[in-house]
């Protein structure tokens, strides 16, 4: 029955393939469904999956580059797209869930839940809405969206992280450079800066809790314009901020050149030790 | 003379070895214990020592005003204008929940970047709220860039 149903509402399944020159460019854009993307060792993209009915598959594809796309943009498919490692991708989404390894590029969607892994060059993933994991090896990575969760692992060298109201969750290490910002958010930072790394953590209004991790080297600056701090060292404790009100905290962690700056407004902040 | 086969002590020596050896058992047991406690409290204050707290009077208030103007200009009119209209132009192509979600974060924004407006009014040196003002200026422009992206 199922079987079926599917049958009804799915066209025959597809699949291109075409060689490419090193580095060529590999675009995409599917509204709805899901497309899972895996890069290889192989000069070929090979795309195969299967498209909605009333939905229309479009595929161009010279030595520089493969366009793939599926209209209207209410379209909907489900595809497997395997792709040279040293291609860049780009690819666009509605609603569509986007899984990726291996594949460095531009990920965005409106509400699409967007999921990166593997090894890559760089990396750069969006969603209004839709929630944005990262866990991969990098030397740099941006990731924004509005109301998204976004949750960032792996090994990366700069970062940069996003949201207006959708919660952050940092435990990458290797951080040379972070950057992580949100109006409404609340941030959980566990990331690694080591001896060496520079942190930013701007929060308006949501709650940031700051793990200190045991190989950071440095100095850790917090200050709340208007919150609280909660710190888990006893031997530093927070003080009220030059204007009466607030808090601020600083301490030196261990040997070393790094630096962790947080500020909020009115989020709270904790800070704690391994 | 007849001598004694045995003699006893002049004294009994026992409880005084027996008091030095449990005094040694104890430090045994307690040597370590203030060792560690030792050994933890030089980490605790080697490993997280306190710092001078910055005195937010210290950052030159032109750097402050600096940080304030740069955002300002990076703001400006023209970007909440811009992202209105796109908004506007992008009616019939965005999905209703993708133009709510856009124009909630937008008021989100907005109502941070009154509050910190008017409370770097009442402290216009303050480098963090200088910065908090700044990156929210920021987070306008990156919805707008988000906006956009979803024709």
């Amino acid at each position: 029955m199922i079987a079926l149903a599917l049958l009804l509402l799915l066209q025959p399944p597809i699949e291109r393939r075409q060689a490419l020159t090193p580095g060529a460019g590999v675009k995409i854009f599917v509204p709805a469904g899901r497309v899972h993307l895996v890069g290889w060792d192989k000069d070929t993209v090979v795309v195969r999956g299967t498209v909605a009915r009333g939905s229309t598959f479009y595929y161009g594809a010279l030595h520089g580059g493969v366009k793939v796309s599926v209209d209207p943009d209410s379209g909907s498919a489900t595809l497997d797209v395997y792709v040279p490692r040293s291609s860049l991708v780009s690819i666009k989404a509605v609603s569509a869930d986007i899984e990726a390894t291996d594949v460095s590029g531009w990920f965005y969607g409106v509400s699409s839940r967007i999921h990166l892994g593997g090894a890559v060059r760089d990396l750069e993933a969006e969603s209004i809405s839709g929630e944005v994991n990262i866990a991969v090896t990098a030397p740099w990575v941006r990731a924004r969206t509005g109301q998204g969760r976004l949750t960032l692992g792996g090994q990366v060298g700069d970062l940069t992280a996003s949201t207006v109201s959708g919660a952050i969750e940092v435990a990458s290490t290797g951080l040379e450079r972070a950057r992580v910002s949100t109006v409404n958010g609340d941030v959980r930072f566990a990331g690694d800066a080591g001896q060496q790394g520079l942190v930013d953590i701007d929060d308006y209004a949501g709650a940031v809790d700051l793990t200190l991790t045991p190989t950071l080297g440095g100095e850790c600056d917090v200050t709340t314009v208007l919150g609280t701090i909660v710190s888990d060292i006893p031997a530093v404790r927070p003080v009220v901020g030059a204007s009466g009100r607030g808090q601020q905290l600083s301490l030196v962690v261990g040997h070393g050149s790094a630096r962790i700056n947080v500020r909020t407004f009115k989020g709270n902040v904790r800070v704690r030790r391994p | 003379m007849d001598l004694k086969r045995e003699i006893d002590p002049p004294y009994d020596l026992w409880p005084g070895i027996r008091g030095r050896i449990r005094a040694k058992r104890r430090w045994r047991v307690i040597g370590p214990i203030v060792g560690l406690a030792a050994a933890a409290a030089i980490v605790l204050i080697v490993v997280y020592r306190p710092r001078s707290v910055i005195d937010v009077t210290q950052v030159a208030p032109a750097t402050v005003r600096a940080i304030v103007d740069s955002a300002d200009a990076s703001n400006d009119a023209r970007v909440e204008r811009e992202l209105l209209d796109e908004l506007e132009l992008r009616r019939g192509e965005l999905r209703p929940e993708t133009e709510a979600s856009v124009r909630g974060s937008l008021r989100t924004i907005d109502s941070a970047i009154t509050e910190l407006r008017a409370e770097l009014a009442r402290r216009p040196n303050d480098p963090a709220l200088a910065q908090l003002l700044a990156e929210a200026y920021a987070h306008k422009v990156d919805l707008m860039k988000l906006l956009a992206n979803a024709s």
